[in-house]
């Protein structure tokens, strides 16, 4: 049976020794084929999705989110 | 210290408070749009009714949930959206922010103003979907609203916390029944929401421009979903304009809700199941399109002083084809409500407006919900214009009738002509016992019925000038004692002379 597919978006290329240490902090990505993606838009971080999840850890989506908690608290 | 260094103290401080948290999003992909209503792929885990957002700022809340797709209707600007846009689920419910700064604003189905001003600042975040009280948590239906309309107000008077139906074809003076109960709620502390349904955006704003110049936005608030409005708002507006409602409830206060028109609701909600492909039943109907208004109206009621004391009234409207009452969604809302108030074309266009077919309205609460003023007078009057009807016929052969006949004729004609009144000119509860009691005791038999109403503008005038206290003490009792007969018949006897 095919292994499940998990991706993970990044700013750059990872290497292999930067992909193990992103599935080593994520337990659902270990069973799963990793296939990396890149997206400069992220800044820096990266994104992770496996079936329909996302786990969004970029600097964009924490840039947004602080503009979004600023304008709302002031 | 400069205004831009405590600016950017303060914006230093927000950001230091900001903490953020690592969290797992489900996500979906958009396969297909469609006319306000789209198709994803993905969104395993979402619920029904929630919300899910794109990266363009765009929301849509979840109504379809199948084996391997997920139907959502657009609350914004749909066009924007293209195939394999992202979606993520928010996790929350739509809702809608509120707080009392919404009094006297225009607001869309999702609480954002359209009127212009300044955004609302909101204190919380009331669900648009909610059950509705149970049976524990009601109240029966005491408490008198007063429409200012001396035909809805003696003959199918409506209470606080009732659902009354108003009905009739277009043109018949449905929202000016509706507009004159909110007038007439100066001072009486209800706070009043009009929610517009599918409605031109040129009424709505004549309706505003209304409530403005007569001070009644004081205490109202405007939701409005135009027919320009996607189907997804005029959907939701109705449930929106309710969780406001709920809002000032839960404070304990009054609220009148008028949906103007639940026809228009009901087409919104055609349109969206077609496009969901959902089976079509009776008219193209969706099978549920009763427990459309049902939900909705059912959160309408008066609570026990446990829950606050607070009731919600609601003036559901219904346009009817060609006077069919008999026709699918007016008798679902018929059946839904708690009384309907039946406006007739041939009356209105006979000049006998409101054009109110007392013969066919009734409220179902009756007069439990009439102020005991009211009740004095208007005890009689619908069995005695129900006469009156039945011996109409009989009024061309006047030389052939008895005395009787004749007398009971000619006091039906004039209380039906009492029964008129001007638009947007409602009238206080003491104003209206003592103009029905002037017609109920007889005064009015010597004047000729053409000059009835021309009596009435004297008396309104006189009792507005002369007799203030009169009509406070009325208004104040609630009763017409023998003493304020006394007063009354001074008033009518010398108009009459």
């Amino acid at each position: 049976m095919s292994k499940k597919l998990g991706v993970i978006y990044s700013p750059y290329q990872l290497d292999e020794q930067e992909i193990k240490t992103v599935v080593a902090h994520f337990p659902v990505l270990r069973e799963r084929e990793i296939k990396n993606v890149v997206l400069e838009d992220l800044l820096a971080g990266v994104v992770i999705r496996y079936d329909t999840k996302l786990i969004d850890l970029s600097l964009s989506q924490g840039l947004q989110n602080l503009k979004y908690h600023v304008y709302e608290n002031y | 210290m400069k205004i831009i260094d405590q600016n950017v103290q303060d914006i230093e401080k927000e950001i230091d408070s900001y903490h953020p948290n690592v969290k797992t999003e489900e996500i979906g992909w958009v396969t297909e749009v469609k006319d306000g209503v789209i198709t994803l792929k993905g969104l395993d885990n979402v619920s029904y009714g929630e919300m899910i957002t794109f990266d363009s700022g765009v929301t849509a809340m979840v109504i379809d949930l199948l084996e391997d797709q997920v139907g959502a209707i657009v609350l914004g600007n749909y066009l924007s959206l293209q195939f394999g846009d992202l979606a993520k689920a928010t996790g929350k419910t739509l809702s809608v922010p509120v707080s009392d700064e919404i009094i006297g604003r225009v607001v869309n189905p999702l609480g954002e103003v359209i009127d212009g001003g300044s955004p609302i600042k909101a204190d919380t975040l009331y669900p648009v979907e909610k059950m509705a009280p149970g049976v524990v948590a009601r109240k029966s239906v005491t408490v008198p609203l007063q429409t200012g309309i001396k035909a809805i107000d003696a003959l199918i008077p409506i209470g606080r916390g009732q659902r009354e139906l108003i009905i009739g074809d277009r043109g018949t003076g449905k929202t000016t029944i509706a507009i004159d109960t909110i007038l007439s709620q100066k001072g009486q502390n209800v706070i009043c929401i009009y929610c517009a349904i599918g409605q031109k955006n040129s009424k709505v704003a004549g309706l505003v421009e209304l409530l403005k110049e007569n001070k009644a936005m004081d205490y109202s608030i405007v939701v409005s979903a135009a027919a320009a409005d996607p189907a997804s708002q005029q959907y939701i507006a109705p449930y929106s304009a309710t969780a406001i409602a709920e809002y000032f409830l839960d404070k304990g206060k009054d609220v009148l809700v008028i949906y103007d028109d639940l026809t228009k609701h009901a087409y919104a909600y055609r349109q969206i199941s077609l496009i969901l492909r959902r089976p079509a039943g009776r008219e193209a109907y969706p099978g549920d399109v009763f427990y459309l208004h049902s939900r909705l109206l059912e959160r309408s009621c008066r609570v026990t002083e446990e829950y606050g004391g607070g009731s919600i009234t609601a003036l559901p409207i219904i346009e009817t084809l060609e006077n069919d009452v008999s026709a699918y969604i007016p008798t679902n809302v018929i059946s839904i409500t708690d009384g309907q108030i039946f406006l007739e074309s041939d009356l209105f266009n006979s000049g006998i407006r409101p054009a109110i077919n007392v013969g066919v309205s009734v409220s179902r609460v009756g007069a439990t919900a009439q102020a005991k003023a009211m009740k004095q007078v208007a005890g009689r009057l619908k069995l005695d214009l129900a006469q009156y009807r039945e011996k109409a016929a009989f009024a061309q052969f006047e030389g052939d009738l008895d005395e009787e006949t004749k007398s009971l004729l000619g006091r039906g004609a004039r209380m039906s002509q009492i029964l008129r009144q001007k638009k947007n000119n409602p009238y206080d509860l003491a104003t209206q016992v003592a103009i029905i009691w002037a017609a109920k005791g007889g005064y009015l038999d010597a004047l000729p019925v053409e000059e009835v109403e021309i009596f009435e503008g004297k008396l309104v005038e006189a009792l507005h000038t002369r007799g203030k206290k009169l009509l406070e003490k009325i208004n104040d009792k609630k009763i017409l004692g023998e003493e304020e007969e006394k007063e009354l018949e001074k008033f009518v006897k010398e108009l009459v002379k």
